[in-house]
């Protein structure tokens, strides 16, 4: 697997087009970024112009070669940034470890989203944000069946268009606080919370989250 | 102390949303708006072009379709990439791949039923199928974010 992404570093920045387009919706999202944050799959560091100054990051990717592109945007930023190679799925901090956790466009691309986003529940501290800018396949059948289409030949390079992430998400525990579309029904922001252990024996009911969000967007 | 001041400083920065970078968004929306129809009308048409070039030969008409949509699709990818970098990834290959399959395969369709369109005709009818997926585009994304407020409550 970092295999393919230090290939797909060379590349990175000139293939990951979208940043004009959906750059506003990520600062957006990123602006709710706290304290100590882990980035997940920070890649060649084309967000961290958007954190929030100050704060106390992590960035984690998988790939060696991202991270050394990564690095003079790190050096960048008006706070400290630490560049470490992880896996998502077996995360080397310890439990409740950061405020907020960040994804952006990573569950696509993590062999078992599932098991990473378990492994970002039990290192994020409990009332800690998770936040999220992912793209997802689509409840329309039309556009969904395009994204399972592209699929077939974006799997060759590590990518899935079709996960239901929120879905994923809500099944790692997390609370969803919310979900913005940022194009469609495809690309969505969506913030999440770990709650408070004492508050588990109403985690069914939390995880429907307001008024039925996490049922209306995880039932295609 | 340094550290206090620069959280204080960003949470100002954070929380401020002045109205010139709201205008600036709308803005911005509709030009995004309009990049993207023009990007649909132009695959529409580089869509019916392939389907009335592969018709024309005379082929069998369904090898005559898996050709033109291949070609169509495969024009469309290229197209994609080289909007991507404007217009978004997905925000470019999904609502196109839909356009490049689905008009060779009416404009396929009517040549076997028996109604030869024309090349001027055919390509209408591609501008068309850009239209109507910019418009059905258009529309889904004012009832994705409309259904996304009405059932989660930012907190």
């Amino acid at each position: 697997m970092s295999k393919i992404w230090d290939l797909r570093a060379r590349l990175y920045d000139v293939c990951e087009g979208s940043d004009l387009r959906r750059g506003p919706a990520k600062a957006d999202l990123f602006r709710h970024m706290r304290s100590r944050a882990l980035f997940v799959a920070v890649g060649t560091g084309l967000e961290i112009k958007r954190f929030p100054p100050g704060l106390e990051i992590v960035g984690i990717d998988i790939s060696e070669a991202m991270l050394r592109r990564a690095e003079p945007r790190a050096r960048r930023y008006p706070g400290p940034l630490r560049l470490l190679q992880m896996d998502a799925a077996h995360l080397g901090f310890a439990d409740a470890s950061f405020d907020t956790v960040v994804t952006s466009c990573t569950m696509c691309s993590v062999p078992y989203p599932v098991r990473a986003l378990q492994e970002l529940y039990r290192v994020l501290r409990p009332g800690g944000s998770l936040l999220m800018f992912e793209h997802v396949r689509s409840r329309n059948p039309v556009f969904g069946l395009a994204l399972d289409l592209m699929t077939l030949w974006t799997r060759l390079s590590g990518t899935e268009m079709n996960r239901n992430t929120v879905q994923n998400v809500v099944a790692a525990d997390f609370r969803i606080m919310s979900i913005e579309s940022a194009y469609l029904d495809i690309v969505l922001a969506i913030r999440g919370t770990k709650d408070a252990p004492q508050k588990n024996h109403t985690q069914c009911e939390a995880q429907r989250g307001p008024r039925g969000l996490t049922h209306a967007l995880t039932v295609r | 102390m340094a550290q206090g001041t620069a959280t204080r400083v960003s949470a100002a920065i954070r929380e401020a949303q002045p109205a010139s970078a709201r205008a600036g968004r709308g803005l911005r929306s509709v030009l995004f708006s309009v990049g993207d129809g023009m990007f649909l009308l132009t695959v529409g048409v580089v869509a019916a072009a392939c389907m009335r070039l592969v018709d024309s030969l005379g082929w069998n008409s369904v090898l005559a379709w898996i050709i033109g949509m291949g070609l169509a699709m495969l024009l469309q990818t290229i197209l994609a990439f080289a909007a991507a970098p404007l217009l978004g990834s997905i925000e470019t290959m999904v609502p196109s791949m839909v356009v490049a399959m689905t008009c060779p395969m009416v404009l396929d369709f009517l040549e076997m039923i028996g109604v030869n369109l024309g090349w001027s005709w055919s390509v209408a009818l591609g501008a068309g199928f850009g239209f109507a997926m910019f418009m059905f585009v258009e529309g889904y994304g004012v009832l994705c974010r409309k259904s996304f407020r009405r059932a989660g409550v930012p907190r």
